[in-house]
């Protein structure tokens, strides 16, 4: 298909689209560059053969579901696909043996991990993988140091709080079919599994950067885009061991703010490790909380759910977008004012000191299960997939108002839209019947704008844009 | 046994002129070359490639945008002054040559800002004249799907566009 016209009255895009392809490329490339290419093939030649069947994730398709362990497993996958050969864009990566061979052959290994979210205070971690399967991060929160045990084979997190002596054990349900054998799940072995896998496998999102000198190493960098996350690691260039790691988020996905970040650096192999410091045992002395852990997928229902508790949270009033920040940064002080009379009796009580301390047992497993339940349903949306084409239309809206549509999307395979109201209803609408609502946040968290409720067509869209 | 001599004679041409008109400068345009033939070998190590064509004209296109939006994230524009001399064909003046030479680089940063789904599907389809079908079996999203980016891409570069005339 070539040779479109444009129509005289083009606009300011006609005319740019027509500047670009009419900026005809001066001869190229250089020679030396058609040389490196043929050659490259020559050297492939005789490994060029019959497709081979891609392999899914099985295992760590699991892990994803755990919110606070989607990133991590996210940034280690990429870890995977940026440090095996055959992935990256440029000719010269380092050799084979040298890339792969610290991450095969490691018995357990270690990180440091910083998250920065905007308006929030800048958290550490320090995260250990064992042999055993168990990943421990030793956090510093406010209120003290936080050491999470995620016990896959065990199918359990534990989180203990040495100052208030406390410990929640969070136990997973519901787990899919397919993941329910996790009994060998080793999540360091999963990582070196891929890494043998991805050798038969490339990723088109993967860029090789060049050199540079990170944390005054020599350093070679390779970025990655996966769905919503953009990764970028950098690698010593004599060794091949990861020196830094850096994590983002779409700025659209995080309501057009700055994006959430997250680094990953001070990597170390084969530790030696003291195994009773990764058994997720709990102190004698510990008041042990319980709960339980949904790791089904998250569903309508689900999203359901988190706007029926963030009305009560708010007093009915829907949230102003959905974006990961906008959620992440709500929750918080509303589940604070869930618990804010505590803090201001014992405040009036005359308590010297009120702080996290004062939050007892009780208290934290009510954070955790706020917490997890509220941003299950609003995870929902964002595992939705471009296709459909989801808008949100709650902001300012109010259980007082009069009732409208706040949520819709395609799902998959079907024609129609579901259509959620202010009231939590459910409804199912024909595409040319979709709510149209100005201002609604689209899928991507894209700024709005009036979008037609049927897609276009190849044959009624323009030639020209 | 994949003849790659014949391929890489063969498709040259169209990769570097995708390339090309994307990013807008040599240096870049040989990178995103070399790395647009790389990616085919290793596509076509695990998949059969029936369509070599269509395969680079995606891959340049891709690789093109994913410069064009690190290249953005740098700070820069183009890497290096307009080539007139690429515009000779239009037989139009110089004042005519360097507002169109505006005009496509104001493309290029508005496309680097764009999603890249978005990016990808506006300039194969409006760049390179592809179909909805073809460019819904290379995404791997349905050709209804593509209608959406399509519809968003041109929403976006619109108001892009103009913001830049505007500040002008």
């Amino acid at each position: 298909m070539s040779g479109e016209q444009y129509r005289p009255d083009e606009d300011a895009l006609g005319a740019a689209v027509r500047a670009l392809r009419e900026a005809a490329a001066p001869p190229g490339p250089g020679a030396e560059t058609l040389q490196v290419v043929l050659a490259a093939g020559e050297s492939w030649a005789g490994n060029l053969r019959a497709p081979q069947r891609k392999r899914k994730a099985t295992t760590m398709k699991t892990l994803m579901k755990i919110a606070a362990v989607a990133v991590l497993a996210a940034g280690l996958a990429g870890l995977v696909y940026v440090l095996t050969p055959g992935n990256g864009g440029g000719i010269s990566r380092p050799a084979f043996a040298q890339v792969v061979e610290p991450l095969v052959s490691a018995r357990n290994g270690s990180f440091t991990m910083i998250l920065e979210m905007p308006g929030q205070p800048k958290q550490t971690a320090r995260t250990v993988f064992a042999e055993n399967g168990v990943m421990r991060t030793i956090m510093e929160t406010p209120a003290g140091p936080m050491t999470q045990f995620f016990d896959m084979p065990q199918r359990r997190m534990v989180m203990l709080m040495p100052p208030q002596k406390m410990a929640i054990v969070m136990e997973m349900q519901n787990l899919p079919q397919a993941d329910q054998d996790l009994s060998k799940v080793n999540m360091f072995f999963e990582i070196q599994r891929q890494i043998r896998r991805a050798q038969q496998q490339t990723d088109e999102n993967v860029q090789y950067l060049g050199e540079q000198v990170v944390e005054g190493v020599e350093a070679v960098g390779y970025h990655v885009r996966q769905g919503p996350m953009d990764m970028t690691v950098w690698a010593n260039a004599r060794t091949a061991l990861p020196i830094r790691m850096e994590v983002a988020f779409d700025q659209a996905l995080m309501g057009g703010e700055a994006p959430m970040s997250l680094v990953m650096t001070d990597f170390a192999f084969n530790l030696d490790l003291d195994p009773a410091e990764f058994t997720a045992a709990i102190p004698q002395d510990y008041q042990v909380s319980t709960m339980p852990f949904d790791a089904s997928v998250p569903d309508e229902n689900a999203l359901i759910e988190s706007f029926q508790m963030w009305l009560e949270l708010t007093n009915g009033r829907f949230p102003d977008d959905l974006s990961i920040q906008a959620i992440a940064k709500g929750i918080a002080p509303r589940i604070a004012m869930r618990i804010g009379a505590k803090v201001l009796g014992a405040k009036l009580l005359g308590a010297r000191q009120v702080g996290a301390s004062i939050l007892d047992q009780e208290d934290m497993q009510k954070i955790m299960g706020l917490t997890m339940r509220l941003t299950r349903g609003f995870m929902f949306v964002h595992s939705l997939p471009a296709e459909s084409d989801w808008h949100y239309a709650g902001k300012g809206v109010t259980t007082a108002d009069e009732v409208q549509a706040i949520f819709w999307y395609r799902p998959k395979d079907s024609i129609n839209y579901r259509v959620i109201y202010s009231d939590l209803t459910v409804a199912e609408a024909p595409a040319e019947q979709a709510p149209q609502v100005e201002g609604a946040q689209e899928g991507g968290g894209a700024a709005a704008a009036d979008e037609p409720a049927q897609p276009e067509t190849e044959e009624a869209a323009p030639a020209s844009p | 046994m994949v003849d790659w001599q014949s391929i890489v004679q063969g498709h040259r041409g169209l990769v570097w002129q995708t390339v090309y008109r994307i990013v807008g400068n040599w240096p870049d345009a040989e990178d995103c070359f070399q790395e647009t033939f790389v990616s085919a070998l290793e596509y076509s190590r695990r998949e059969e490639v029936r369509d070599w064509a269509a395969l680079l004209r995606w891959l340049a296109t891709k690789r093109a945008l994913d410069r064009l939006r690190r290249r953005l994230r740098q700070g820069a524009r183009s890497a290096g002054p307009v080539d007139c001399d690429g515009l000779a064909g239009r037989q139009a003046g110089p004042g005519e040559e360097a507002e169109a030479a505006e005009l496509a680089e104001n493309l290029r940063e508005a496309l680097g800002q764009l999603p890249p789904a978005q990016a990808e599907a506006f300039c194969l389809r409006f760049v390179e004249s592809r179909s909805y079908r073809e460019i819904a079996r290379q995404m791997g999203v349905g050709v209804a799907s593509v209608g959406v980016l399509l519809h968003r891409a041109r929403r976006r570069l619109r108001a892009r566009l103009g913001s830049m005339l505007s500040e002008k």
